[in-house]
């Protein structure tokens, strides 16, 4: 149970050091950085696995050609052997499989555990443009707006086929689809642009189905999201008049 | 010439059933070949290269997904290579139902004529060999091609595999055993069974997927009750088992050239029998998921399947430790299916390693949709599937000509 291990050591710490338990907001695990190290591990893992084999593969290549008419002379595995053979590398296998799954599991976790205080956006995917809603009304079109330092939730659906939101950059992505609402979220450190693409073919200009994450200093978004709250209200209520 | 045409048209010989399974399949490779050269033509430049129409592009793509699978591998091996070495291996004068046989070839062919008919309708499919909906019933391509291409196949495939399971099961020669099987025998019982299974998913799929788009029902539209997830779910869950189809008879038939090269028995032959390929179809049903790990299904789902997919790891580990270790004190020759053979040992090596991140879901949320995925199950099919059946057409080709 670790929910009640957490309160647990939540409490007694709030106990003993008063106000440690309010600082108890954990630094925020980046998936993308996670991502980064598993990938790197995993290579190690699947080259030595594979230049194992293949050097075993090579060596009987040669050590086994055929000279002089020779025929084959397989070696006599007793019963004991042969079970041997299949069940201790199915196990050292399982093993290598747990142990990866493991650590997939843990980045799993990274992943699909939004941090609080997310900045929560709305996406309508359609052909062809990402539409965000942030939560004070502002709307922008293949353009999501982001302050530095503070993780970022997208909440999507879609208008008409199914498309995929990625952001390679931060090592992301999630189908959006119509009829339901799936999530992704990612941790934008650094003021900078990073590419979104659409991964899921939905006609013919999926390939120009592009956009842009833009990350901001966050005083820099603040002015630029009220603005656009206040433009947006406008429009609303503008809207509303014609209407 | 007229006489010698109406007879192998007709006829219910096994071996030349499988020559005209053999003729198609690799008409279907050629024309498929030829549209990646195109693709990658295309894609030599940034801009249009070779055409400025993308429709044109999508044509080639779905042309060559859905012939390479069903048009190629699958008929290839379950067909030719099934119908030539099976009822011979296990001393048989002929498969059961030899009219049957027949049935199953034509269809494959009237599939392939279809297949072809896509060069000049005038709305060919644009689907991949995939076709997920909503895109799928919205496009002005014609899906019904692709929804009665993979019928007609599947249908052929049953047939196929109600006839050679019955043939092992009843017609192998007088005291041969299940455990005296070539495993390439073995190799197409697990395909067909496999085929068995799941191919009826597929055929309702795309079943479900033509009416939708032409008579008006709903089962993909959320807007009228309908769940667009549901059909990559069921095309999944036929699909992915649609790989042992085609992994199994090649690894299959790259035994039998590596043994007979080698001069050798195959190693541990009970462990790849049982350990590799029962194990391969005790988890084939049990890991669609990892093509859907980006859809938003539930994370019990997509993490418990992560773990299935890496156990896959297990009997395909088995069955390369009993392809190399029939080299083992064996005497080997290196002629021409044999290099391929041992061609296919390295290519797979590398294509079901590359599966492996796959395999992991939170590292497929980057590499999904990406040309990681392409470059590892081309690595696996394209390479050492293909190599594989070269392989035994050289390997058989004495066989099937009287002539070296
Ligand atoms: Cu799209
Ligand atoms: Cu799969």
């Amino acid at each position: 149970m670790p929910e009640l291990r957490t309160v647990l050591a939540a409490a007694l710490t709030g106990l003993l050091v008063p106000g440690a338990a309010m600082a108890g907001a954990e630094p925020i695990a980046d998936p993308a950085a996670g991502w980064d190290r598993l990938w790197d591990e995993m290579l190690v893992d699947i080259t030595v696995i594979g230049v194992a084999f293949a050097a075993v593969a090579a060596w009987f290549m040669w050590r086994y050609r055929r000279r002089d008419r020779a025929e084959g002379d397989p070696p006599r595995l007793s019963a004991a052997a042969a079970v041997g053979w299949a069940v201790i590398p199915a196990f050292a296998f399982m093993a290598d499989d747990f142990f990866l799954a493991a650590k997939g599991w843990e980045l799993w976790k990274d992943y699909r555990t939004v941090p609080e205080g997310a900045l929560e956006v709305r996406l309508e995917s359609a052909m062809w443009s990402w539409n965000y809603t942030y939560p004070n009304g502002a709307v922008t079109v293949n353009e999501l707006r982001v302050p530095a330092g503070r993780p970022v939730l997208l909440r999507m659906t879609s208008r008409d086929v199914v498309h995929s939101h990625f952001i390679p950059d931060f090592r992301v992505k999630e189908d959006s689809m119509p009829g339901r609402i799936t999530y992704l979220w990612f941790y934008p450190k650094e003021p900078g642009e990073h590419v979104v693409t659409c991964a899921e073919y939905c006609g013919l200009l999926h390939s120009r189905m592009a956009g842009k994450v833009i990350v901001m200093a966050p005083d820099a978004f603040e002015a630029w999201y009220r603005a656009a709250g206040r433009k947006a209200a406008a429009e609303a209520a503008a809207g509303g008049e014609e209407a | 010439m007229g006489a010698t045409l109406k007879s192998w048209l007709f006829t219910t010989d096994h071996k030349r059933v499988g020559i005209l399974y053999l003729i198609g399949s690799l008409a279907a490779f050629a024309i498929a070949g030829a549209m990646s050269i195109l693709m990658r033509i295309e894609l030599s430049a940034i801009g249009p290269t070779l055409t400025d129409n993308p429709q044109q592009y999508n044509v080639w793509l779905y042309f060559h997904g859905a012939a390479m699978i069903l048009g190629f591998q699958i008929p290839a091996l379950t067909g030719f290579l099934a119908n030539y070495c099976v009822p011979l291996m296990i001393g048989a004068r002929d498969v059961a139902f030899p009219r049957l046989n027949a049935l199953s070839v034509w269809l494959f062919w009237a599939g392939i004529v279809l297949a072809l008919a896509t060069f000049v309708i005038p709305d060919p499919p644009d689907v991949m060999w995939t076709g997920y909906p909503p895109y799928s019933t919205m496009t002005w391509g014609n899906t019904a091609f692709y929804s009665f291409t993979v019928l007609l196949l599947g249908f052929s495939s049953i047939l196929g595999g109600v006839n050679f399971l019955t043939t092992v099961a009843y017609m192998r020669a007088p005291g041969m055993g299940w455990n005296q099987l070539n495993v390439f025998v073995w190799s197409i019982v697990v395909a067909f069974v496999i085929q068995l299974i799941f191919v009826p998913v597929l055929g309702t799929a795309v079943t479900m997927l033509l009416f939708d788009k032409y008579l008006g029902t709903t089962f993909f539209q959320p807007a009228n009750g309908g769940d667009v997830l549901i059909y990559q779910n069921l095309f999944w869950f036929y699909s992915h088992p649609a790989v042992y189809v085609i992994l199994l008879p090649f690894l299959g038939i790259t035994y039998e050239i590596v043994a007979t090269f080698a001069r050798n028995r195959v190693f541990n032959y009970k462990m790849v029998i049982y350990g590799g390929f029962g194990g391969v179809l005790l988890l084939a049903g049990e890991v669609w998921v990892h093509h859907l790990y980006t859809a938003g299904l539930p994370d019990w789902l997509r993490v418990g399947q992560m773990v299935s997919t890496l156990l896959i790891s297990v009997p395909v580990g088995l069955l390369m430790i009993g392809l190399v270790g029939t080299l083992y004190r064996g005497a080997i020759e290196y002629r021409t299916p044999m290099l391929y053979a041992l061609g296919v040992v390295f290519f797979f090596l590398i294509g079901g390693l590359t599966g492996i991140p796959n395999a992991i879901a939170s590292l497929d949320l980057h590499l999904q949709d990406t040309y990681f995925i392409p470059g590892h199950f081309h690595y696996v099919m394209a390479v050492a599937g293909t190599f594989a059946i070269f392989g035994a057409v050289y390997y058989l080709f004495p066989k099937m000509t009287g002539r070296m």
